[in-house]
């Protein structure tokens, strides 16, 4: 059985002690891999994955494969390299791409883009995933159920010009939830978030503030990516009419704004069962 | 997705179509093919076949296809469809949407197949393609349009606008600069020389100017400086030095004041040269040549040449000398072993200061810390010797603590002393404490006077005392008393102290009182930054002049005085010594490698687009050259750092191979057809395989793989022991694998079969 964990935009997360048991206990910087790149280059970077001490000893394997979420964002979906038409899959080399660490080890994958002379303009991605692989040399006897470690992590390979746009394509309200469409019209994946603001009339604090938690807004093979986040309850958010300011942020040099008075009634505050 | 809006010829149309009957499938065919298609731009009507039903303009997406980036195929009653985006999405005739990992596509009209025709509402095509659909009912035209790429639009009923961000410290542009700075790091491009002019004055006394330069120049080492007076003395050459070494060819001139063994100090030029080795074997000598000038202040009388030589034998033995035509001479030598340290010298002058003398001083290390230190010398006019001897042992104490134990001695033709010892030093934080008592017995005999002459003794007690007070203030105190025999105690104090009043201001306070009638002195000094490269200092109270003959001289009395000089220095860039080191980094066969680090000892560049790397100016010396292990692509491998070896005025060429790895890939099967080739449905998983010590195991398809490989022979075997007790390999189980650099090999194959037991068959008892 296998747990794969992807978290391509978060900053640091040491993961030790959140395995179950059975299973491996290990830190490594979850930072999505982004490199800045001219076609006909060749970039390293490196995956860094620290064992526990006192464990087992893990063998590891890794590839590089394509990735994309549905559009809710609540479904991964990871296929061969190439599948899609801007995946970096291919232009991926690993080192090692098969080894085992003993515990308390380190296991420094060397990750090399070489990127073709003739790739255009734009914005690739893929992913690294590192399986844990049964020992081959582990003979075990007796019947035992063990779970296998995954940790996929997102790379960027963005190619100058890069053009970073989106079009946020439906804002609706209800359920005690607020969510954008925001769709990519650019040439390349886009991290977005930010904030909805509702104030009211007249007033220049706002009443409520939503946090749009930061999501990755791929182009294939599907465009649009749906951003949830929970509005607050009637006592924070009163029913009424308010101005509504959604400010995206999407690593411009400003940020894309969208502004309606809406009138919010109590029926919108209240969770979907 | 886009809805399609239709106008009234439309509806009349499709109502004229559906409901008058007796309309034939010619004639309604007639009326749908009255739509147009366009794709960006392009009339494309033919191909997408348009049919205009149930209000939905429907258009055949296989023949589009290859102008949408599309490919829709159909098979039977099932519908594949590639997307522009790459991904397949999965459908049959008569659905109301399309399929794909996480996602569905709804249809406005049921898909629609017709042969090789894939009929899908133009919307959803457009959806597919990634293209904005315009539509013109009343045109009874479709357009299909690149997306929109600028940002800013809003959905409805939403105002959009943009808000500029507040500057953040930290760009990424920034940061991309700050790894290219840290990425190189070349050696200097050229030499430095700092000069430093100076020019002070003692107001109504005399004035100075100095000069001094250090630095190099082509890596020629040098040093001068110059003090040029003018007071009561007139103008006067006070002192001056010039040193140029090449510490690489071996070579040094210097003229001025020079020191020699001889003489001390004299005025005059020299030339050496390095004999030998040069090397860490410490073997060597460094003979020279001198010419001493006629200096009243020195020992020489008249113009005296000179050789000399100081011979190295190993790193801690060295011997010298030197030989003056006027026939004065001195050897002297110096050897160390682990625990002890002898110095000693013979010398013979003549001229203006004879004399004849010898001297030998040496340290033992005992154990425990223990030190032991002893001098003698005999030295002074052949019928004036005089001769010392000194005898001292230090004794570590806890606490940073320590103990000496003194004793020395003097005898001359008239005067014998001898002085007992003892001092302690600790330390306590930042304050050090050290004292010394010390009892001086003194005799002299008068000349023409029998008997033991004049005897007298003293006791004296030296105490000092320091505190660093971090960086801002040190404060020194130094008390000296003493207690004659006959007459009065005496004592002397000095303090010193300073203070840094700012990073640029500094203060000093100088003062000295005694008991003894020497005369009580007093000295404040600022010294200022002005500027980078620009300082003054001033003086006040008791200072020195700059010719110090004055003391004794014409208004060298007069105190307190004013001192002040100023100091201004320029770094010069002068050529740079070195020479090149460049090269290509690769290997047949592979591209350039354009930005990769390669690392010559300390210095570090990147090769350029043609895979090139240079180091201009590279300091003599030994280097290792290689391209950092985590800078290599995942798929190369370097060989071990090249010895470089870099010597002054040649350039060389050293090129860095990369070798690429290569993967071994291979399957394990079990024949079990028996036709002699691997099938689908007969692969092994689980089968454990070793190549020089790397294990791996097949996948469920039986295939398995080794990555990384250097190129050159493996070897490459199945374990046989760890197959499952139903299997038993087919020879060979182990296999010799030949790797081309950059090779992959992926046809190794390791057949099994399955144990053939008999039956052995049983009876039934009854």
């Amino acid at each position: 059985m296998k747990r794969r964990i992807f978290l391509p935009l978060l900053a640091i997360l040491p993961l030790a002690g959140l395995a179950p048991a059975g299973a491996i206990e290990f830190t490594a910087r979850f930072e999505s891999i982004k490199i800045d790149a001219r076609p006909g280059e060749t970039v390293n970077r490196e995956f860094q994955l620290r064992l526990a001490p006192g464990g087992r000893r893990v063998h590891f394997k890794a590839r590089a494969e394509d990735w994309w979420t549905s559009e809710d964002g609540s479904q991964s979906f990871y296929r061969p390299a190439g599948t899609l038409p801007r995946s970096c899959g291919s232009w991926i080399s690993l080192n090692p791409v098969e080894t085992a660490v003993d515990p308390g080890g380190l296991l420094a994958i060397r990750v090399t883009a070489a990127i073709p002379r003739s790739t255009g303009p734009g914005g690739y991605w893929c992913v690294l995933t590192v399986d844990e692989v049964p020992d081959p040399l582990d003979v075990r006897s007796g019947v035992e159920v063990r779970f296998l470690s995954s940790v996929s992590v997102g790379i960027f390979i963005n190619l100058e010009p890069v053009e970073r746009a989106v079009e946020i394509r439906d804002v609706g309200i209800s359920g005690g939830q607020v969510r954008f469409r925001v769709c990519n019209t650019g040439n390349a994946p886009v991290g977005a978030e930010g904030r909805l603001e509702l104030r009211r009339p007249g007033q220049a604090s706002a009443t409520a503030t939503v946090v749009i938690p930061r999501a990755t807004v791929l182009m294939d093979p599907m465009k649009c990516r749906v951003l949830a986040a929970a509005l607050p309850g009637p006592k924070e958010l009163p029913p009424g009419r308010y101005s509504a300011t959604v400010l995206l942020d999407i690593g411009l040099d400003h940020y894309l704004g969208l502004q309606k008075d809406l009138e919010i009634g109590r029926d919108l505050l209240v969770p979907a069962r | 997705m886009a809805a399609i809006s239709w106008s009234r010829p439309a509806r009349a149309l499709w109502l004229l179509a559906m409901l008058v009957p007796g309309m034939t499938a010619g004639e309604a065919a007639a009326a749908e093919e009255r739509w147009t298609v366009a794709l960006r731009g392009l009339d494309v009507t033919r191909a997408a076949g348009p049919i205009f039903t149930g209000g939905v303009l429907l258009v055949d997406a296989a023949a589009l296809g290859p102008s949408l980036g599309l490919q829709a195929r159909a098979a039977g009653r099932e519908v594949t469809i590639r997307g522009a985006a790459g991904v397949e999405w999965r459908g049959a005739a008569g659905d109301t949407r399309l399929a794909m990992p996480g996602r569905f596509l709804e249809l406005e009209r049921p898909l629609r197949v017709e042969g090789p025709s894939v009929y899908l509402p133009i919307a959803a095509v457009a959806e597919l393609a990634g293209l904005r659909l315009a539509v013109d009912p009343d045109a009874r035209a479709a357009a299909l349009l690149d997306p929109p790429l600028a940002s800013g639009a809003s959905p409805s009923g939403w105002q959009a606008f943009t808000v500029p961000k507040p500057a953040s410290p930290g760009t990424a542009g920034e940061g991309a600069s700050r790894r290219a700075r840290q990425a190189l790091l070349l050696p200097p491009d050229h030499d430095t020389l700092r000069l430093t002019l100076g020019f002070g004055a003692v107001p109504g006394v005399d004035s100075a100017g100095e000069l001094t330069a250090t630095g190099s120049m082509r890596g020629i080492e040098t040093a001068a400086n110059a003090l040029l007076t003018s007071g009561p003395m007139g103008l006067d050459f006070q002192s001056g030095h010039a040193l140029l070494t090449d510490p690489e060819r071996g070579w040094g001139g210097e003229a001025g004041d020079l020191f020699s063994e001889v003489w001390g100090f004299a005025r005059g030029a020299r030339f050496r040269w390095r004999r030998g080795e040069s090397g860490d074997s410490g073997h060597g000598s460094w003979p020279a040549l001198s010419v001493y000038f006629d200096d009243p202040r020195a020992g020489n009388t008249g113009t005296v040449l000179a050789y000399s030589d100081e011979v190295h034998l190993g790193r801690f033995t060295v011997f010298g000398g030197e030989l003056a035509s006027d026939g004065s001479w001195v050897v002297n030598g110096r050897l160390r072993r682990d625990r002890l340290d002898l110095a000693g010298y013979l010398r013979e002058t003549s001229g203006r200061f004879a004399d004849r003398g010898m001297g030998l001083s040496g340290s033992f290390e005992l154990p425990r810390g223990l030190s032991l230190q002893a001098a003698l010398s005999r030295g002074g006019p052949g019928d004036r010797p005089l001769t010392g001897q000194t005898w001292s042992l230090r004794i570590p104490l806890p606490r940073s603590s320590d103990l000496s134990l003194e004793t020395s001695r003097v005898d001359a033709a008239r005067l014998h002393s001898r002085t007992d010892g003892l001092a302690v030093g600790t330390a306590l934080g930042r304050v050090q404490l050290r004292g010394r008592y010390q009892r001086r017995q003194t005799g002299f005999r008068l000349a023409g006077v029998d008997g033991d002459g004049l005897r007298f003794s003293q006791d004296e007690l030296f105490t000092s005392f320091s505190w660093l007070a971090g960086r801002r203030f040190r404060l020194e105190a130094q008390l000296a008393q003493r207690w004659p025999e006959r007459g009065e105690p005496d004592q002397w104090r000095q303090v010193n102290a300073f203070f840094a009043l700012s990073r640029r201001t500094s203060l000093q306070l100088f003062a000295t009182s005694s008991r003894s009638g020497l005369a009580d002195a007093f000295r404040i000094r600022v010294d200022r930054e002005l500027g980078p490269g620009f300082s003054l200092f001033a003086e006040y109270g008791d200072v020195v002049t700059f010719q110090p003959q004055v003391l004794s001289g014409a208004g060298g009395e007069e105190r307190p005085r004013v001192r002040i000089m100023v100091r201004r220095s320029w770094d010069l860039a002068t050529p740079a010594s070195g020479s090149g080191v460049e090269g290509a980094v690769g290997g047949a066969g592979l591209p350039p490698l354009a930005g990769l680090p390669v690392e010559l000892g300390p210095y570090r560049t990147v090769t350029d687009g043609e895979g090139r790397y240079s180091f201009p100016h590279v300091p003599p010396g030994s280097y290792d050259l290689w391209v950092p292990t985590e800078a290599l692509p995942a798929d190369l491998t370097a060989g071990p750092a090249a010895k470089v070896q870099v010597q002054r005025g040649r350039d060389q060429r050293v090129d860095l191979p990369l070798v690429p790895l290569g993967e071994a890939r291979g399957w394990v099967y079990v024949d079990r057809d028996g036709n002699g080739r691997r099938d689908p449905g007969e692969g092994i998983r689980g089968a454990v395989l070793v190549l020089d010590g790397r294990a791996t195991s097949s996948a469920a398809d039986g295939s398995f793989g080794f990555f990384n490989l250097p190129p050159g022979t493996h070897e490459i075997r199945i374990e046989t022991g760890r197959l499952s007790a139903g299997l038993e390999t087919l020879p060979p189980s182990r296999m010799a694998l030949g790797l081309p650099p950059g090779r992959s090999v992926d046809h190794l194959e390791f057949r099994l079969r399955e144990k053939k037991k008999p039956v052995v068959f049983q009876e039934v008892r009854r």
